[in-house]
């Protein structure tokens, strides 16, 4: 039973996490209908970013947080600035070619620059430190990664749900001519979104950063999770991708330590796969 | 035809299951079980395949834990929780940098204490794992074709460092070795053969045995498949950041420590 209770936190931990990278993925995804094949490898230059302000200068990485997210919005305009806007009404293959390129690129450009090695942050606030409830053990590393993302998936729906801004994009993402023809400046929220969705994934790299280390792939993995989290949530569904993120989290640690851990992401992608059969548009898609 | 001059996974299996024996023999380690932890490509699957193989040889243990992690995992925290439920007194690692720096990490966070824990050649070797995990890192052992604690009992490898790390700055390393290995060696054989033939110098390959002062195993011979017959391997162990030679006994250069020390007593 407690090593039950340990995998339901684990995996909810684990989950919370993977939901604020695929919060990201799905603002875009949901007013664009792009694909951002580099959303991962946003991820990568924050933790880079979190991690050589480590390296260099000392700094913990709850302290580079805001920093990190920053550099991670910075290329989420970039982004759009310079490959989106140009792909923007061309068929939608191109886009999701041009995202595929940028991956490529950012991977190796990352490798050229900082080597394949991998680097971790050896020391930090957080770092060593874990809770006990009961039998169940809770790394503090861990858990702060995952409140922080339950917090800023709340911030951001919040800001989608309450904000003009934040209507100004729902609007947007149900009909770009008639949001403009009411006064949007659809050009604002789409580089606003980009730069958001560049926060959302920066955020969840710095928190990471202190379980999981840092090389030219390493969002390969996070970017493909969030893939299948926004499928399962629905696509640009915010609190679809946050519970698909936990299922998912859960799926794989539930059923990684029972049917054997070589299968933990298989697990996942096989419920992706169900889901879809029967619900195209996502468990909380419409 | 491929030749190998550092030992393959058969090999350093063999050897791990032979110092857990002289572990028990000589220290009272009373280790019987054994978990393998491995990665999910050819390198850990085969490392995997030999545990398997080899510890029939050694029936004095046993395989409580066979656990596979994936390529690129984004965690490890169900593989420790694994190895924790089934208690081995020893693991076998077959992992690389990053993966094995995050398995010590959540080893220390769910409290698994083994006796021993052995790598084979992946991440334990990187120096890195020294610089990334701290104290942590101590008490972990795996075989090293050299270390810098062998250097005092070594004067011609003490020499080869001296050359190299004034080139480098930084001391040699077990795969550096062997790669310096491989240039001599190769060296040595078209000297031996007087030309650059390949059928000729791969003759000399075949039949010569070659001094190796170096390594521990002090030459070199490659069998019919290619493979060095000699181990040229230590077990090391780290103490205070240091991988000292623990194993065998003629090129200790640190006693072997078989069980960890708690987590929070280091």
């Amino acid at each position: 039973m407690s090593m039950l209770a340990q995998l339901v936190v684990t995996g909810a931990l684990i989950g919370s996490v993977y939901s604020l990278v695929a919060v990201g993925l799905t603002l875009v995804w949901g007013l664009m209908d792009i694909l951002n094949f580099a959303h991962g490898d946003f991820m990568m230059i924050s933790m880079y970013t979190v991690f050589w302000l480590y390296a260099l200068l000392k700094w913990d990485p709850l302290v580079s947080l805001p920093i990190a997210a920053l550099v991670a919005a910075m290329i989420g305009l970039l982004t759009y600035k310079l490959v989106i806007k140009r792909v923007l009404n061309a068929p939608g293959l191109m886009a999701l070619l041009a995202t595929f390129g940028l991956s490529l690129f950012i991977r190796n450009f990352a490798q050229f620059l900082w080597s394949p090695n991998y680097r971790f942050v050896g020391e930090s606030i957080l770092s060593g430190n874990k809770l006990m409830i009961f039998d169940v053990i809770v790394g503090l590393p861990q858990l702060v990664a995952a409140l922080g993302s339950i917090g800023m998936t709340f911030a951001v729906a919040l800001f989608i749900k309450k904000t003009k801004f934040g209507k100004a994009i729902q609007a947007t993402a149900q009909s770009r001519e008639i949001a403009e023809l009411m006064g949007v400046d659809t050009e604002k929220v789409y580089m606003f979104t980009f730069a958001l969705s560049g926060i959302c994934v920066g955020v969840a790299g710095t928190l990471l950063l202190g379980i999981f280390p840092v090389y030219p792939e390493s969002g390969a993995m996070y970017g493909l999770l969030a893939f299948v989290i926004v499928a399962l949530g629905g696509f640009g569904n915010i609190w679809g991708a946050f519970y698909a993120g936990i299922m998912i989290g859960l799926a794989e640690t539930i059923g990684g330590f029972y049917l054997g851990t070589q299968f933990k992401y298989a697990i996942a992608f096989l419920i992706y796969l169900l889901v879809l059969q029967f619900r195209p548009k996502g468990l909380f898609g419409w | 035809m491929v030749l190998q001059d550092c030992p393959h996974d058969g090999m350093e299996t063999v050897f791990f299951f032979e110092y857990l024996r002289y572990l028990n023999q000589k220290y009272n380690a009373n280790i019987k079980k054994v978990a393998v932890v491995y990665i999910d490509n050819e390198y850990g699957v085969h490392a995997a395949q030999m545990v398997k193989e080899k510890v029939k040889d050694f029936p004095e243990f046993s395989l409580v834990a066979d656990v596979k992690y994936p390529v690129n995992a984004t965690n490890v925290d169900i593989e420790v929780q694994r190895i924790k439920s089934a208690r081995p007194d020893a693991i076998f690692h077959a992992s690389y940098i990053g993966d094995m720096t995050m398995f010590v990490k959540k080893y220390k966070e769910f409290n698994v204490v083994p006796k021993v824990v052995l790598s084979y050649c992946g991440g334990y070797q990187d120096p890195q794992f020294v610089v990334n995990l701290g104290k942590d890192a101590d008490y972990f052992s795996g075989t090293n074709a050299t270390t810098s604690a062998l250097f005092a009992k070594m004067p011609i490898l003490s020499r080869i460092n001296e050359m190299y790390k004034a080139k480098s700055g930084v001391d040699i390393d077990g795969p550096t070795l062997e790669d310096f290995a491989s240039a001599l060696v190769i060296a040595e054989a078209i000297n031996i053969a007087g030309t650059t033939a390949p059928e000729k110098v791969l003759e000399v390959l075949k039949n010569h045995t070659f001094d190796a002062p170096y390594f521990v195993s002090e030459k070199i011979k490659f069998g019919p498949d290619g493979q060095n017959v000699y181990s040229a391997s230590v077990m090391t162990q780290i103490f205070n950041g240091i991988y000292e030679a623990v194993w065998p006994e003629q090129y200790q250069t640190h006693e072997p420590v078989p069980q960890f020390p708690d987590w929070n007593k280091r």
